[in-house]
């Protein structure tokens, strides 16, 4: 009970009404980014077909008309949103856009992405436009100073899972006692300035990886407890600078960056805010309004739901568990589970098609299917290369293979160790059904040479 | 903080104090790139070029008083642009691509389309400003110096001259390509390219490294699989798709390609008079890494299993002829190129870092 109040408490709500400014301005920036660097049309419209979510195959890429105009739709609720207006509407809008264009193709999923999503699937609930937006100001009736604790809570849970999750995953012996797979990148940036001689040094990659690791399962900790919540939040923005700078990562480290913001006190986001309001020379200061008192109570069926929502956040990344073999190389039940920028993986993937009933046979070039980049995640990736196969099958079938049989010569390196044979290679692919199932054709690492 | 400040002055000053702990580790990837650069590559576009020019002489000769012992002396120049061409078109970016398509797409396709040649050389249309690439290049010129060889001085001869008159707009279009290529090489781009030391989309080592695998893919999906009749969709061989098929060197072309590959792997220049030992490439960068040596080891092994294969086959006599009589020994050769792949293409990579892909992305 006492632990149901405490959830419930009132708090201000300017760390909240803080973090929907700064999220929406972060997914209009980055959709921004993403259409100015040509990515619809690299990504989206040029690619022949598209790799699809498992239990998603019913959404498939429109149009070009469609796909600009959904693109349209994501900057106008990503911009409504940090100023707060229509915010009930337009975060619904925000949440269904952004997942509906990360659902087109499975080859570009990536954990931020999928981080973006959850996070503007649980702004649609909150009111975050209750402060700081025109919403509240052009109605009052939108306005409110305090909110229940758990609203700050369900998304600094959200944060601190994906570190801990990110952190858990490096414990384990190739990122800890062979330093992989940072002994491979690092040295590659020996043409750095100053830092250069430096990242060519093997126990860099072991400072790398035990701090990396040290980091991501004690930063929620440190941005938790006041005292160390200012340096916590420094090493946030130093560890996420230099990622940024040595791995090719995008907007991930400043979608990090943004999201952690929700771990400050009002009173030191007002501090901050006010001081960027005066040093741009305007006349407006935000208050922290603490005239008001309020009292809050969570309904049962809200209380169902946080905690189905974070126990399926708890649990869905440790359904690896239940595959048998090594995740990073089977890749089941790999997504979805914060494991970032942990594995140096590759593969290359070639089908050979045959007909059984006229014997004729082909190999496939994958070039004529895919772009440089699906190729890449098709190789290495085997519900991928399942896909791929009936892609294959359902084309050939209808162009000159009545019974087509689809077999692949799959090899896949991990973590720089020697290439072994991925996939069984006399698994008729075409006639696998993809499920949650194990995938017993995929073959163990250093099994087949 | 405090912390993290106190790692990167122990950083630094471990930098500065003490040799690095794997000095191999160091690879100079500048020196690599000035290498490719200056011994490799622009030696390369210098000499197609300069096959180019002599076969461009010889046709300007044959204008003004054509004899049957020109065609002959062409068709040597050719061949000898051709055979350079093999060292020269797995550097196809940075000056090579053109809005029009890359170096390679202008002068290197095969096979050329007859039909549309010949309707081009009756229009007369030498303008060559548009995607019918299967009309123009080395294979085109091929096509009218060795097309039914016992007939081609009368052909080029005949008809107004219009054979040989396309054909020296073809070489002339040729000489324009790769001079635009050489001279970009030349006037600052080797600059920029040995500059530019990164490893990510975009930098010279993923440039260098995306398409010399390119390249060794074309050789074996395209001077190969094609005709040996192996591509998906093929109802039997296409003995007149292999490259060279006029000329009758396919077989050379191969191996030459091959070699190439190979070379530039080693880090040997083929035209420069510095030595293989003072050469510096691919091989070189993996041995630097710590776990590279056995991938060196795989890689040389394979490639010598292909070069053996290659070398079974009779370089004097074309792969179209020896699809229909040797072609198991073809399939060797195709099996062995397909066991290497991986090596190129996932391997290395990844040991080294590369960027495979040509553009940027997210990622996380």
């Amino acid at each position: 009970m006492q632990f149901l109040q405490s959830l419930s408490a009132p708090v201000s709500s300017i760390s909240l009404g803080i973090f929907r400014i700064s999220f929406g301005a972060l997914i209009l920036l980055s959709t921004i980014r993403f259409i100015a660097l040509g990515w619809i049309e690299e990504q989206i419209l040029q690619p022949k077909i598209h790799f699809q979510y498992y239990g998603f195959e019913w959404i498939t890429v429109p149009t070009a008309f469609y796909v600009y105009l959904l693109y349209s739709v994501l900057i106008l609720a990503s911009f409504c949103v940090m100023i707060g207006y229509k915010y009930r509407i337009m975060s619904i809008l925000l949440f269904l856009a952004f997942t509906y264009t990360e659902l087109w193709d499975i080859s570009y999923y990536l954990n931020h992405y999928y981080a973006v999503s959850l996070c503007s699937f649980l702004l649609c609930f909150l009111p975050a436009h209750c402060i700081l937006s025109v919403d509240s100001t052009s109605k009052p009736f939108f306005y409110q100073a305090l909110i229940p604790r758990y609203y700050i809570l369900l998304l600094q849970f959200q944060i601190a899972i994906i570190y801990l999750y990110a952190g858990i995953a490096k414990i384990q012996y190739d990122w800890l006692i062979e330093a992989l797979p940072l002994s491979l990148w690092l040295p590659s940036h020996s043409d750095m300035p100053i830092l250069g001689n430096i990242l060519t040094a093997r126990w860099t990659a072991y400072v790398f990886s035990w701090f990396g690791m040290l980091y991501d399962c004690t930063i929620p900790l440190f941005l938790s407890i006041q005292t160390t919540r200012v340096y916590a939040y420094i090493a946030v923005l130093c560890f996420h600078t230099i990622t940024g700078i040595l791995f090719q990562i995008g907007v991930f480290p400043l979608v990090m960056i943004v999201l952690t913001l929700i771990f400050f006190p009002p009173e030191q986001l007002l501090h901050v805010l006010n001081r960027i309001l005066s040093v741009i020379q305007t006349s407006v200061r935000v208050r922290n309004d603490l005239t008001k008192s309020a009292r809050f109570s969570i309904h049962p069926f809200i209380y169902g739901s946080l905690i189905a929502y974070c126990l399926f956040q708890l649990l869905f990344p440790f359904r690896y568990v239940l595959y048998p073999g090594n995740v990073f190389w089977t890749e089941q039940g790999y997504r979805f589970g914060w494991r970032v920028m942990l594995i140096e993986k590759s593969g290359y993937t070639q089908f050979t098609i045959r007909d059984s009933l006229t014997g004729k046979q082909g190999i496939i070039d994958n070039a004529e299917w895919l772009t440089d980049h699906q190729e890449k995640q098709m190789s290495m990736q085997p519900d991928l290369i399942l896909q791929f196969a009936h892609v294959l099958a359902s084309y050939y079938q209808k162009n000159g293979y009545t019974y087509p049989i689809i077999t692949a010569d799959s090899w896949v390196t991990l973590n720089g160790r020697k290439s072994y044979r991925f996939i069984d290679p006399s698994i008729n692919l075409a006639s696998i059904k993809d499920s949650w199932f194990h995938k017993e054709w995929i073959l163990s690492e250093g099994v087949s040479k | 903080m405090k912390f993290i400040l106190a790692i990167l002055i122990v950083l630094q000053f471990s930098c500065t104090g003490n040799a690095p702990s794997n000095p191999d580790a160091q690879f100079d990837r500048t020196r690599m790139l000035d290498f490719t650069a200056k011994q490799i590559i622009i030696p390369m576009y210098a000499d197609v070029l300069s096959h180019s020019q002599t076969l461009d002489s010889l046709c300007a000769n044959f204008l003004v008083q054509p004899n049957e012992t020109m065609v002959i002396e062409m068709r040597q120049a050719w061949r000898s642009l051709a055979i350079s061409w093999q060292y020269c078109s797995m550097f196809d970016f940075g000056p090579a691509e053109f809005s029009d398509g890359t170096l390679f797409e202008n002068i290197g396709t095969y096979p050329v389309s007859v039909n549309k040649i010949l309707s081009k050389i009756e229009t007369k249309d030498t303008l060559f400003a548009n995607f019918d690439r299967d009309t123009r290049g080395i294979y085109a010129i091929e096509y009218l110096l060795f097309n039914d060889s016992l007939n081609t001085y009368k052909l080029l001869t005949n008809k107004e001259n219009n054979n040989v008159i396309y054909l020296k707009k073809l070489i002339q279009h040729v000489i324009t390509k790769v001079q635009t290529v050489h001279n970009a090489w030349i006037n600052g781009y080797s600059q920029t390219f040995v500059q530019n030391t990164g490893v990510q989309a975009g930098s010279s080592i993923s440039e260098l490294y995306n398409s010399f695998v390119h390249s060794y893919e074309l050789m074996k999906n395209y001077q190969c699989g094609l005709p040996f009749g192996l591509k998906v969709g093929q109802v039997s061989t296409e003995p007149t798709k292999t490259e060279g098929f006029y000329s009758g060197i396919s077989t050379e072309l191969l191996y030459h390609h091959n070699q190439a590959l190979l070379y530039f792997w080693r880090g040997y220049a083929r035209l420069s008079p510095l030595s293989s030992l003072s050469g510096i490439g691919f091989k070189d960068y993996l041995l630097s890494i710590p776990t590279g040596k056995q991938l060196v080891e795989d890689t040389e092994y394979q490639w010598e299993q292909i070069s053996k294969q290659i070398s079974l086959l009779d370089r004097s006599i074309p792969l179209s002829v020896m699809i229909d009589q040797k072609m198991p020994i073809l399939l060797d050769v195709f099996t062995e190129l397909s066991k290497h792949t991986h090596f190129l293409k996932s391997d290395m990579s990844s040991l080294l870092g590369i960027s495979i892909t040509y553009t940027s992305n997210d990622g996380d």
